[in-house]
């Protein structure tokens, strides 16, 4: 994110083959409002979640067939989390591939279809998502948590 | 694109007015030790006309720090090259241009215009690829090659030219000045300063205005994340390498027609005063730069009529002055 630009100035950036599209646009604040609400400020002013949500609104400003997401939901407020779950589904149903990286099993459990679970630089875990979601003792096994703390 | 009539806005940070300012005080200041309003005004109009020389002069090198952080040392050449390839023109059509017709004199100054800064791009394109380009991100060689470039260039002026200096006279319609009572204003100084007025402004409206102008201020602030969204930043940093050049090539003709004269050291001449302008500016900032040239400008004539023993290191004095108070420049856009 460039902190001097603007939240509109840095979508458009992002917004690689063309100018931006109103339709996707409108798309976008629907799952975050704040960043309409302060379109010509400085990025640099936001608050963290602010910025976070202009990091993925700027990697998903025009379609893509790959998305690399780093922790998308550190620093976002839940009620944010939900509505960043809720684009990238939507992201997932369009026929985007998405690699995320996530330590909220919670958003990850609800976007995945395969997972790889790492521990220390190894891959401890490979399988599917929906067999790693139903088994908790797995779960306690592998993330260290149960699913009611995870909630 | 959909714009948002309605948008809050954070609380911005506040502006930096300041250096706006110090001009205006500086020029302020002066009037009551120089004593004479006439001369007052003499000199402050022959600061504006030199000091947006200078900008223009100084606008792509410190686009070209800010945005790829290279030193280039061989600013000079753009400079001189620009003069000589104007004298191309202006001394063929020295009956044009002297002709009593603004009309005449602009046919033979507009062609030369273009062919200085035609010539400078050329030259950048070909410093950039050949001088620059093996040498990115290394500091202490880009300052050996560029240097080496500069003089390359100006011994190559030499072997063209000859070691002479060669006179350049102003067009008949830029000589003399307007006379306001007992204040005489030279014609070709307004005009210097409105054209150096009307390139801020372009440059500023390019970068503030454009998607162009947007890329390069991203990659003046952060030139890897630009990279990586997809744009080809060496393409973007060519060609801002080469409207330096060209301007620089703008700057030569300028400051050779206000000397009328023109001679292959005038660039390495200059070359001391452009990177005081640039670092006193901050790096990567027009608008310092802008202010930079117009102070290094005002205190090279204001100390030039007052003290004329400290004339030769008044520009340095000045930017030791503005680093001691902000260590990076006036405006610091870049973390260098």
């Amino acid at each position: 994110m460039f902190s001097d630009l603007s939240v509109k100035e840095n979508l458009v950036l992002a917004a690689r083959d063309g100018p931006l599209d109103d339709k996707r646009l409108d798309w976008i604040f629907g799952f975050f409002p704040a960043l309409r609400r302060f379109w010509l400020s400085r990025a640099g002013s936001l608050s963290g979640g602010q910025k976070q949500m202009l990091s993925i609104a700027r990697a998903i400003a025009e379609p893509r067939k790959l998305l690399l997401i780093d922790e998308p939901t550190k620093g976002l407020a839940p009620a944010i989390v939900m509505a960043l779950i809720e684009c990238l589904a939507e992201i997932k149903r369009g026929g985007a591939t998405i690699l995320l990286v996530e330590q909220n099993f919670h958003a990850a459990r609800q976007l995945g279809d395969s997972v790889v679970v790492m521990d220390n630089g190894r891959i401890v875990h490979r399988g599917a998502m929906s067999a790693l979601a139903e088994d908790a003792a797995l779960q306690e096994r592998l993330l260290g948590l149960s699913l009611e703390a995870h909630q | 694109m959909t714009e948002f009539a309605a948008s809050e806005r954070l609380p911005e940070p506040k502006r930096d007015i300041l250096p706006l300012l110090l001009p205006v005080i500086l020029a302020l200041l002066v009037l009551p030790l120089i004593g004479s309003t006439s001369s007052w005004i003499t000199l402050t109009v022959a600061s504006l006309a030199m000091g947006m020389m200078i900008f223009i002069m100084a606008s792509g090198l410190t686009l070209v720090f800010g945005l790829m952080d290279v030193l280039n040392f061989g600013h000079g050449a753009f400079i001189s090259v620009g003069a000589y390839m104007a004298t191309l023109v202006l001394l063929p059509l020295a009956a044009t241009g002297q002709a009593d017709s603004l009309w005449l004199n602009l046919a033979a100054l507009v062609p030369a215009i273009l062919l200085a800064m035609a010539a400078s791009a050329a030259l950048g394109l070909v410093v950039e690829r050949v001088l620059i380009l093996p040498v990115y991100g290394l500091h202490l060689k880009q300052i050996l090659m560029t240097m080496g470039g500069l003089i390359v260039t100006e011994q190559a002026l030499y072997a063209l030219w000859g070691p002479q200096i060669i006179p350049l006279p102003l067009p008949t319609s830029l000589r003399g000045s307007f006379i306001f009572g007992d204040v005489a204003i030279s014609k070709y100084r307004v005009a210097a300063a409105l054209l150096g007025l009307v390139i801020f402004i372009a440059i500023q409206l390019i970068l503030n205005r454009t998607k162009l102008g947007l890329l390069i201020r991203a990659g003046v602030e952060n030139r890897e994340m630009v990279e990586a969204l997809g744009y080809r930043i060496r393409r973007l940093f060519l060609g801002v390498f080469m409207a330096g050049s060209a301007l620089a090539g703008l700057g030569g003709i300028m400051w050779a027609l206000y000397r009328e004269q023109v001679h292959a050291s005038m660039g390495s001449d200059l070359t001391v005063l452009v990177f005081i302008v640039v670092i006193i500016g901050g790096l990567g900032s027009i608008g310092g730069c802008f202010i930079g040239a117009l102070l290094v400008a005002m205190v090279a004539n204001y100390g030039g009529f007052l003290l004329p023993k400290l004339a030769l290191v008044s520009n340095i004095l000045l930017m030791v002055a503005i680093l001691m108070w902000r260590p990076r420049g006036l405006y610091a856009v870049t973390s260098r």
